[in-house]
């Protein structure tokens, strides 16, 4: 009795601290839940990840309003100002008047050295003089408000607007409005804000919900429609909902798993001790995830919810083989290679996901492994030494499975595997690596408002113009932007390089002003003007400036120069002047043009440069897998030294292998990094299941069991592999409910994998041993 | 006694002489009038004609040109609009700060009388039924900063000529004619 007060006291004290570990483990762990941990770490896709963080679109708000009535408009873009000007965090990205003049001005005095003679005809002809002072007067004539001053005159030949069409060339009807745009039927408004903070920087998340909330009750006062938009939204809807459901996940599968284990045990304190090994080792998992990683994907987490399935395989082995040994010598002696090699295979199957280079993958690897290796280890010296075979105090529940096993079973599962088995061959691989997120319904409804309503797509797809310093990128981009200009104008970007040029690109326009404008020619065609002379009296002290080389810029407008700043990025020792198009078909097209023209140039969009990389993993994954069902045949062999024990004990892999790949290709989903991550469980679980029925069947074979015996070793196997896969199904098989394309991928896998298993484990290979 | 009269004459004196001038305001804040304009340079070797109209309406303002080109301005409040030929039209806040935001004709129907004493220094004269302004910027800054005087005539609550003269030379004369006060204006007109 004492020595039971003692095993229960150690039982409940480890199951307390465990919990306690785990609770304050999972408050303090801080989750990553960007897709981009779910791609492989191609070079191009990891430039595009570095790139898009570093973009000037990456911290962008998007605040829209909606409202068919004009005067409600107004009154709703009011009550918008007042929310979110109290936000100190939140910067407007359209610039203020005083931007706009400081704009002005800079190009007025600027514009004879920032016409682009590198591309375009230099209007220095009489006639083409002639012409545009024609322009520049007839502009005058319509602007009466227009004021005659030095700087109307310091752009003579009207390069202003030559300059303005490399920007707006095509066609735009959006109306600038109160600091923001209208779209084209004046009934919705689009403003733009920077918030200081990347996407998938999460200190700001509570902020930016409740901001939402306060801008969507503007419609809900009023009518209407109004919301924020943003990626910012997209990871704090990831996450907040992976975490929710993880967290209901891992409560009903243990909840299951306590089920399924009291079903076979009915002893409610036998629970406390099964489960010891298996919360222990969690607790354990997650402090070392703490102390070690700085944060952890959400995804990793939660397969690791769900780990307790695998874990609890161990003690729910050794409590049913615990019945037919009278030591633990014995009993380790007996089953102790099977234990440990199903730990073995188990881990080697985790350990594999470390090659697929995938930060998520790791994740589950590393997680795997350390739940798994403590659970084991806890069980052994554990659970084994608290609850040796000389001091269970629990009966099992035997199922009766009658003489024969399941014979009706076998012609209806071989003819489903058989089917699956023919759909698998039309299975395809994932090329779409967005699947693997959740759906964001309502946040994809907002994009496509703004979409249909400004033209403005919210993609990020960006051009990156290359440089070994930020000037070299900076005139890349803006070679790059007259190449087009020149091609195929209809496809301009907005780009603030064509306004800052850098010290080369300006030295080499002074140059060429200095070896081809004629001011006798000029003077000309002014005299043949309704100008008089007197009038260029400040163009003629900036041809003085050139000539004496005392000529400079001056200082860049503040606004241009932000957002050139904000332009640049830096990879890996390279600057990326980078430019956002937005939308995918317009970008392939830019990228064509750009190719023809033979710019240095590098597309960046992480879903186009996932696909490649994803393609290449999942053939390879698909590979390693059959290598690693081949290893495990070998390793098996070395350890039974048995040919047949070694080929039946594969069976069950690959019967779930097929399971995943046929239900996959009757359910139209492509292969994805989580079925392939299920395909390795099942491996690891699968091989199990082989190993102890084979083993089992083994006995039967060799007649080292027979009668009575042989019924109770028989049906002692055939449910201690049930209850295994009944937990782990009770565990994964949730996950088919989540929402997350990763963890229902997983989910869905995992139960066909582990159902086709287990039917082979004891269905198939009795059959194998002759057992009809 | 003497040391009593001259304090009640300095005092007189001081009053009178801190004491706003008004410039015509249209009757209720109401206008239509229409107007051809001149402008002459001594950057340019042409005079640049032109006409139209503009109207208010308390603090709505409204400057519409037919010839050569047609444009529109339109001030609400704090914004302003712009409309050039059958363009759609551009709309900003524009924030009103001191006397070197407003535009040149604006500033005369929209600023208060405090506001355009603070800006400028103002001599009148009664001619005959008519008034004699003359308006000289105090602020160098700004579009009001450019102009070297402002001089207008009037009758009653009505503009009939105005001059601005810029320190660079340029010239701008305004007639108005037609010119409608008090009496409602088509809310058309602010569109």
């Amino acid at each position: 009795m004492k020595r039971n007060l003692i095993s229960r006291v150690i039982v409940f004290s480890i199951i307390a601290v465990a919990v306690l570990l785990i609770v304050f483990s999972a408050m303090n762990l801080k989750l990553n839940s960007q897709i981009t941990n779910m791609l492989p770490r191609d070079e191009n896709l990891m430039r595009s990840v570095a790139l898009t963080a570093d973009s000037s679109v990456s911290d962008k708000l998007l605040l829209y309003i909606h409202n068919e009535d004009s005067e409600k408009l107004d009154m709703m873009i009011d009550k918008a100002d007042a929310i979110v000007n109290a936000e100190d965090f939140l910067t407007p990205n359209i610039p203020t008047a005083q931007q706009i003049n400081e704009i002005k001005l800079y190009l007025q005095k600027n514009a004879f050295v920032l016409y682009p003679y590198e591309e375009f005809d230099a209007p220095f002809s009489e006639a083409e003089i002639k012409n545009r002072l024609e322009k520049k007067f007839a502009y005058l004539q319509n602007n009466p408000f227009e004021d005659l001053g030095e700087l109307f005159f310091a752009d003579p030949l009207n390069q202003i607007s030559d300059l303005m069409k490399l920007q707006f060339s095509s066609s735009n009807p959006l109306s600038v409005y109160r600091d923001g745009i209208l779209s084209e039927d004046k009934t919705s408004y689009l403003r733009v804000f920077s918030t200081g903070s990347s996407s998938s920087d999460t200190k700001n998340s509570a902020l930016l919900l409740d901001l939402d909330n306060k801008i969507k009750s503007i419609a809900a006062e009023n009518g209407g429609n109004s919301f924020l938009y943003g990626a910012h939204f997209y990871f704090i809807e990831s996450s907040s909902t992976i975490q929710k459901e993880v967290s209901v996940i891992c409560v009903f599968s243990i909840l299951l798993t306590i089920l399924v284990f009291f079903f076979f045990f009915r002893n409610l304190e036998l629970i406390f001790y099964a489960f010891m090994p298996v919360v222990a080792g969690m607790a354990l998992t997650f402090v070392s995830i703490l102390v070690f990683c700085k944060e952890f994907g959400a995804i990793a987490l939660g397969f690791g919810a769900t780990a307790a399935g695998i874990c609890i395989d161990y003690s729910i082995h050794y409590l049913f083989k615990a019945d037919f040994y009278g030591t633990l010598k014995d009993l380790r002696h007996g089953i102790g290679k099977s234990l440990f090699m199903g730990y073995l295979t188990t881990v080697l199957s985790f350990l594999l996901l470390l090659l697929s280079k995938i930060d998520s993958l790791g994740e589950i690897a590393l997680f795997g492994c350390l739940v798994i290796t403590f659970s084991f280890v806890l069980c052994w010296f554990g659970l084994q030494n608290l609850l040796p075979p000389e001091k269970i105090f629990y009966r099992v529940k035997y199922l009766s499975f009658g003489e024969k096993l399941f014979p009706k079973w076998r012609i209806p599962f071989v003819c489903l595997f058989a089917c699956l088995a023919i759909a698998s061959i039309f299975t395809h691989l994932e090329t779409d690596s967005s699947k693997l997120d959740i759906q964001h319904k309502e946040l994809d409804a907002r994009a496509g408002k703004i979409i249909s309503e400004f033209g403005e797509s919210t993609n990020n797809v960006f051009i990156g113009f290359p440089g070994k310093t930020e000037d070299e990128a900076i005139d890349a981009a803006m070679n790059a932007t007259l190449a087009i200009y020149k091609k195929m104008p209809e496809l301009l970007f907005l780009n603030p390089a064509i306004f800052l040029p850098t010290e080369n690109v300006v030295q080499s326009r002074i140059d060429y002003i200095m070896n081809n404008f004629d001011k006798q020619a000029f003077l000309n065609a002014v005299s043949q003007s309704d100008f008089t002379e007197a009038a260029f009296g400040s163009f003629f002290a900036t041809l003085e400036s050139l000539e004496d080389g005392t000529y400079g810029l001056g200082e860049f407008p503040s606004y241009l120069k932000m957002q050139a700043d904000a332009s640049i990025a830096e990879y890996d020792g390279m600057y990326y002047f980078m430019i956002h198009i937005g939308d995918r078909e317009r970008a392939e097209k830019v990228y064509a043009c750009l190719e023809s023209l033979n710019v240095n140039f590098v597309p960046v969009d992480i879903m186009r440069d996932s696909v490649k990389g994803l393609q290449t993993f999942e053939m390879k994954s698909m590979i390693l897998i059959g290598i690693a069902v081949i290893l495990i045949f070998f390793a098996i062999f070395a350890a039974f030294k048995n040919v047949k024990i070694a080929l039946t004990s594969i069976l069950p892999i690959i019967a779930g292998l097929v399971g995943i790949l046929g239900i996959n290709a009757l359910m139209k989903n492509p292969i994805n990094i989580m079925h392939i991550t299920s395909a390795i469980l099942v491996v690891g679980i699968g091989v199990d299941y082989g190993i102890l029925s084979s083993s089992t069947w083994n006995m039967w074979f060799k007649k080292d069991l027979v009668g009575d015996d042989w019924i109770k070793k028989r049906n002692s196997t055939v449910q201690s592999i049930f209850a295994a896969a009944l937990t782990t199904l009770a565990s994964f098989g949730l996950l088919a409910i989540s929402s997350s394309g990763a963890l229902f991928s997983l989910g869905i896998s995992m139960i066909f994998g582990i159902v086709f298993a287990l039917c082979t484990a004891v269905l198939i290979i009795p059959l194998a041993y002759g057992d009809k | 006694m003497k040391r009593i009269f001259l304090l009640i004459f300095l005092s007189v004196t001081f009053f009178a002489m801190s004491e706003d001038i008004a410039i015509p305001r249209p009757k209720d804040d109401l206008l239509y009038t229409e107007y051809t304009s001149r402008k002459s340079s001594p950057y340019i070797k042409k005079v640049i004609e032109s006409s139209g109209w503009l109207a208010k309406d308390g603090k709505k303002f409204a400057f519409y040109q037919d010839t050569p080109s047609v444009m529109k301005v339109v001030n609400k409040g704090d914004e302003m609009s712009l409309k050039i030929g059958n363009n759609k039209p551009m709309k900003m806040k524009v924030s009103a700060a001191g006397g070197g935001e407003y535009s040149d004709v604006n500033i005369l129907f929209t600023a208060d009388t405090a506001e355009i004493n603070r800006i400028f220094t103002i001599n009148r004269e009664a001619v005959g039924s008519k008034m004699r302004y003359f308006l000289q910027p105090k602020v160098k800054d700004g579009a009001v900063g450019k102009l070297e005087f402002m001089r207008f005539v009037g009758t009653g609550d009505k503009l009939e000529k105005l001059e601005m003269k810029y320190k660079n030379g340029t010239m701008i004369e305004f007639k108005f004619f037609n010119t409608v006060t008090g009496e409602s204006i088509d809310e058309k007109k602010f569109d």
